[in-house]
């Protein structure tokens, strides 16, 4: 009676032991995938465009038409996480020396919406995208000449921010600018969108 | 390898949870604004309206190193569930919070990122009852009522929590419904509108009209919203420190909860795919709809308190006239059915559908309320009189074809709503309402510069004429804005590129723009002209065949040129500065040469260089060198004063003046100084009153007023056309209490014959040391250099024309390169040559000097000689009779002319033969060894 009672603990024991072991492996993909995302994350957070991005000596040639709009990512032949479409759409919205720096901060709110298209697979992901998207937006915002002083009225301010918001509205949709984009922005909203933000403090990449 | 290290954390993971954030710190300092969504707000718009909203708040001002977080309030089962919660909540006592499960999950993922005490919750629409929960639940598990304010927008909630601020615009269609309903049901009241913010104008047939949180609220009234919340952020307090640990403590996932999201996870996805099929099936899928939100109303109801029949019977209306068509009778129906109580849900559903039924037309012709402007003796919120169409007789529907278009008057916000307006928001906005107007695009036109002009500048002034407040905005090749004035006139500048330049102007007044004006503008500029350069100050160079200044900067001036934009100033080829007007200081190099050229450049970047200017930059290039304030033996008055070159040019100087800081002494000098070790070039300049001071010619004889004996602190000074620099200085009188160095009429050794000084000289001050302003840059004339004699042919002790004095003691063995005390018993390798130094002995006695080996009492005699009445005589120690490590001293004294015994006597004390002392005290022993 004795030894069948210390079977039965065995038996018992044995079985949680496996369902331990099998619990870790179960989540071993998971952590994988958390590691994955954590690294994407601060990738996400760390990038910024540079000068040469914005004075135009590292332009990209035109994108081939045929391939410019076939994949959500398109086409980045100068790797600078802006796409090359969007890119010389910018150049040619704000072109010269005067325009230099709406340019590059049209061109930073680019590359930032740019992640929602490459980067998003989580809450981390996006989180971090929302980010570089919040720095950017209030970049561009400030990023045109005879800009109000900020106690100026809501009259004084109104054609500036008319002005930044069709800044905005154009990069937004150059960037968003078929369905299957704007559907790859929802859904990454969608899937992993939480309470999330940050501070916009240094919000330019280029002050 | 990877997935053993996963393995392994998996493992430990499984055993040990929680210390995530063990090393969190809620700080006392620093601010977290917390904004909550409304209903229906997908996910993109929701982080969107954050980023507007901390957009505004930083460009109007705000702190930009406060943390916006999006508290974001989740849509269920594709809107519905939020419908029916909104509408629940209005009915609510103290519109309490219903999805508890919606809470938590913002509290739960909010705990971790704010880290500080002091937090703001800004809510709009249903969000605020999100916020006015959260701040119950905050101020209840660890946050201090002191540091948390609420502030919210467009609330259908009848009161903020903590007493918060609030902004409802009167045009606010969706809340001045809910306040109609409300009314209608007996339940509270959303807080009365407090500010007008007129709908823009493709709101005007949009049934949400006035409600939108970016294009009514944030758009309409930034100003009054970011100050709002400055105003509640200035009131926060914290705790004064920081305090470890989260912020608060998050609610707990209890069992509920985690069902609770089980079900919303199973029912959010198959109604978000049922809302994107399209309008074509969107009859059909409203119906699925239903049956997915019936299918989990048991999950729902366990985490959602059920309203009471009567509150629900009176919200179906609500739901309609709220959200449109999202919802049906037979929708509430099923959803009644879920009530457990057979009875009560029979009443509901009769209720319900009559409800629905009535309220149908409503929904249909939604219509705002028309705003009557307050009597002028009325005045605050109370005044507002917002009365509805059927408020005249109450019996009377609002016609169900009535077009939707809102009865508000479309005058702008009054600028008092923003942050720039004086009066206050309330006053000034009710005072801005009026009889309707009808919206009619502003005009544009444009004066100036004509289509397809080409100019030479690439700054353009543009002016037009425009509806009087209108705003003109110019986007393309340039961007700009104005407004027009009160007579319709604007002016915008703009800074074109070069080429062709096409730019677009819009005006815009009331939501309504004109028609756009297109102006294309060529730019084609000439190259620059070629500025010449100069350096005013080189006038007042230090020599005559180059620009030598003893200045660290130097203003550098050119010609304008023409079509230049700006100047690039290079200094030894390197870019130090841009300038676009024609003068700049540009910092030079001390003892170096700079060469400066100036670069016109013009807008378009062609450039012209002008031809190079060279300066030399020298710290110091004069010094004081010798001062012989005390004149001379023959006549005190004879004040003698010597100056030195320190720079390789001949120095001019024409513009250099030796001062007095404390007295009337000036002395304008000219001429030159050679360049020392030049030929005919001693390096020194010589200053005397008269000619025959002393019997060196005078480089300047200038009969200067005459320096004090207790002191004077001299200067050199540069004069540059217009400022004077000064060039070196002596010591301040204080440093030393009067002159750091030099004697008067003082006594020039002793004499045991005479047993009285028996001479006296006159010592120059002389310099030392680099910096003039030390006294230990300074020493008094050793008196072993002099001159042959002063007017009275008395001896100079002073060096005029020459080099300074060694600075020898008054005795002293000199031997190779050094100056030995009598106390230093020096090592030396012989043979060497010495000079026996003794101006302790009288200029008028007579001396000797005598070499013995062995030490003072028990040496050795080995010579012995007279050196007259010399203060400097030659000996050579040979070591003869010496072996190395042996002893050996020189000794010196004075030799009375009226005792015949002092050499016999010397020998004999130094020898030991002696049997007394020596024969009197003035004489001087310098021992030695032979190495």
């Amino acid at each position: 009676m004795k030894w069948r009672i210390w079977r039965w603990v065995k038996i018992v024991f044995a079985a949680l032991v496996i369902l331990y072991v099998a619990a870790a492996f179960w989540r071993v993909p998971y952590l994988a995938e958390e590691e994955r995302s954590a690294k994407v994350a601060q990738e996400i957070q760390n990038a910024h465009i540079t000068m040469a991005d914005v004075d135009g000596s590292h332009l990209p040639p035109e994108p081939d038409p045929k391939l410019v709009d076939a994949t959500v990512e398109g086409i980045d032949a100068n790797q600078n996480g802006i796409r090359d479409d969007v890119e010389l759409a910018i150049f040619k919205k704000y072109p010269g020396a005067a325009n230099l720096k709406i340019r590059a901060a049209a061109l930073q709110y680019a590359h930032a919406l740019q992640f929602y298209m490459t980067s998003v697979f989580s809450v981390e992901t996006l989180t971090a995208a929302s980010w570089q998207d919040g720095r950017a937006y209030t970049c561009l915002s400030n990023a045109f000449p005879n800009k109000p002083s900020p106690s100026a009225s809501d009259e004084e301010w109104r054609p500036y921010d008319a002005l930044t918001k069709a800044a905005r509205t154009f990069v937004k949709n150059s960037v968003m600018n078929m369905q299957i984009r704007q559907d790859k922005y929802e859904q990454v909203y969608e899937k992993f969108m939480s309470s999330h933000g940050g501070a916009n403090e240094n919000f330019c990449d280029l002050p | 390898m990877k997935v053993g290290t996963s393995f392994l954390v998996a493992s430990i993971l499984l055993g040990a949870a929680g210390t995530v954030f063990a090393d969190s710190v809620c700080s006392n300092t620093g601010y977290t604004v917390i904004y909550v969504n409304g209903i229906s707000t997908d996910r993109t718009q929701a982080d969107d309206d954050r980023h507007a909203l901390s957009d505004k708040f930083i460009s109007r001002g705000g702190d930009p190193s406060i943390v916006f977080l999006t508290g974001y309030n989740q849509t269920h089962a594709g809107g519905l569930g939020d419908k029916l919660e909104s509408v629940a909540q209005t009915y609510l006592e103290g519109n309490a919070i219903l999805s508890d499960y919606d809470l938590k999950t913002i509290l739960i993922n909010l705990a971790p990122q704010v880290h500080t005490q002091k937090i703001l919750l800004v809510g709009h629409s249903q969000g605020t009852f999100y916020t006015n929960a959260m701040y119950d639940y905050l101020i209840a598990h660890g946050v201090s009522p002191s540091s948390i304010a609420v502030y919210n927008l467009a609330t259908p909630a009848s009161y903020v929590a903590g007493k918060g601020n609030y902004t409802t615009s009167s045009y606010d269609k969706v809340i001045e419904y809910v306040r109609e309903l409300d009314a209608e049901a007996n339940a509270p009241q959303p807080l009365p509108p407090n500010i007008n913010i007129p709908l823009p104008y493709d709101e005007q047939n949009d049934d949400w009209g006035g409600h939108h949180f970016q294009s009514d609220y944030l758009e309409g009234a930034p100003g009054q919203i970011v100050m709002d919340m400055q105003d509640a952020l200035a009131k926060l307090k914290s705790s004064g420190t920081d305090t470890p640990g989260l912020c608060f403590t998050p609610p707990q996932q209890d069992l509920a909860y985690k069902a609770a999201g089980t079900a919303f996870a199973l029912l959010d996805p198959a109604t978000h795919g049922i809302q994107s099929t399209g309008a074509a099936i969107a009859s059909a899928a409203q119906t699925m709809q239903s049956a997915v939100a019936n299918s989990i109303s048991n999950a729902w109801y366990s985490v959602v308190p059920k309203p009471s029949p009567d509150a629900a019977a009176g919200g179906m209306p609500l739901v309609k006239a709220l959200y449109g068509s999202s919802i049906d009778a037979e929708t509430a129906m099923e959803l009644a059915q879920e009530q457990k109580a057979e009875a009560a849900a029979q009443a509901q559903q009769e209720a319900a559908a009559k409800a629905a039924a009535e309220s149908a037309p409503r929904v249909e012709a939604f219509k705002p309320k028309a705003y009557i402007p307050p009597a002028a003796s009325q005045s605050g919120a109370a005044a507002l009189a917002l009365v509805a169409d059927d408020a005249v007789n109450e019996a009377t529907p609002p016609a169900i074809d009535a077009p939707p278009i809102p009865q508000h008057d479309l005058v702008p916000i009054q600028p008092g709503f923003g942050g720039g307006g004086g009066s206050s928001a309330a006053s000034s906005a009710h005072a801005g309402s009026s009889v309707p107007v009808p919206v009619t695009p502003p005009d544009l036109a444009i004066s100036s510069p004509d289509d397809e002009t080409t100019y030479a500048t690439t700054s353009l002034t543009v002016t037009g004429t425009s509806t009087p407040g209108a705003s003109i905005s110019a986007t393309g090749s340039a961007s700009g804005s104005a407004t027009a004035d009160g007579s319709g006139n604007w002016t915008m500048p703009l800074v074109l590129p070069a080429g062709t330049s096409t730019v677009s102007f819009v005006a815009s007044k009331d939501g309504a723009d004109s028609a756009t004006i297109t102006r294309t503008i060529g730019i084609a500029v000439p190259p620059p002209g070629t500025p010449a350069a100069s350096i005013p100050a080189c006038a007042y160079s230090l020599t005559t065949t180059a620009c030598v200044l003893p200045l660290s900067s130097v203003t550098t001036t050119w010609t304008p040129a023409d079509n230049a934009e700006r100047y690039d100033i290079y200094v030894n080829g390197v870019l130090a500065k841009s300038e676009t007007s024609t003068s700049t200081s540009i910092s030079i190099a001390t003892g170096a040469t700079s060469t400066i050229r100036i670069v016109a450049v013009n807008v378009l970047g062609d450039t012209a260089t002008s031809s190079s200017v060279d300066v030399v930059s020298v710290a110091r290039p004069v010094r004081i060198n010798e001062i012989a304030w005390a004149g001379t033996a023959s006549n005190a008055s004879d004040q003698w004063l010597e100056l030195r070159n320190e720079i390789g040019y001949t120095l001019d100087l024409s513009h250099v003046a030796l001062v007095s800081r404390s007295s009337a002494f000036y002395v304008p000098l000219s001429g030159t100084i050679s360049v020392p070790g030049t030929l005919g070039g001693s390096g020194y300049y010589l200053i005397e009153p008269r000619q025959d001071a002393t019997n060196v010619t005078a480089d300047l004889v200038s009969p200067f007023s005459s320096l004090s004996a207790s002191g004077e602190q001299l200067a050199i000074e540069w004069w540059d056309g217009t400022a004077t620099t000064t060039l070196d200085e002596s010591p301040a009188v204080a440093t030393c209490s009067g002159w750091c160095a030099g004697k008067a009429f003082h006594a020039l050794g002793t004499s045991a014959q005479s047993g009285v000084p028996d001479a006296w000289a006159t010592q120059s001050m002389e310099r030392i040391g680099d910096d003039g302003t030390l006294a230990s840059s300074w020493q008094t004339n050793d008196t072993y250099t002099q001159i042959s004699g002063d007017v009275g042919s008395q001896p100079v002790y002073g060096s005029p024309q020459h080099a300074n004095s060694n600075g020898w003691p008054t005795a002293g063995l000199y031997c190779g390169d050094a100056v030995y005390a009598q106390t230093d018993s020096p090592s030396f390798t012989v043979p060497i040559s010495c000079t026996m130094l003794s101006t302790f002995i009288s200029p008028r006695a007579n001396r000797y000097v005598g070499l013995f080996i062995g030490d003072v009492g028990s040496s050795t005699f080995v010579t012995a000689f007279s050196a007259g009445k010399s203060n400097q005589s030659g000996l050579a120690l040979d070591g003869s009779g010496m072996n190395a490590g042996d002893h050996a001293f020189v000794a010196v004294w004075e030799n009375r002319t009226n005792v015949s015994t002092d050499v016999q006597g010397f020998e004999d004390y130094f020898t030991g033969a002696a049997t007394s002392g020596p024969p009197h005290s003035n004489f001087a022993v310098f021992p030695w060894v032979r190495q």
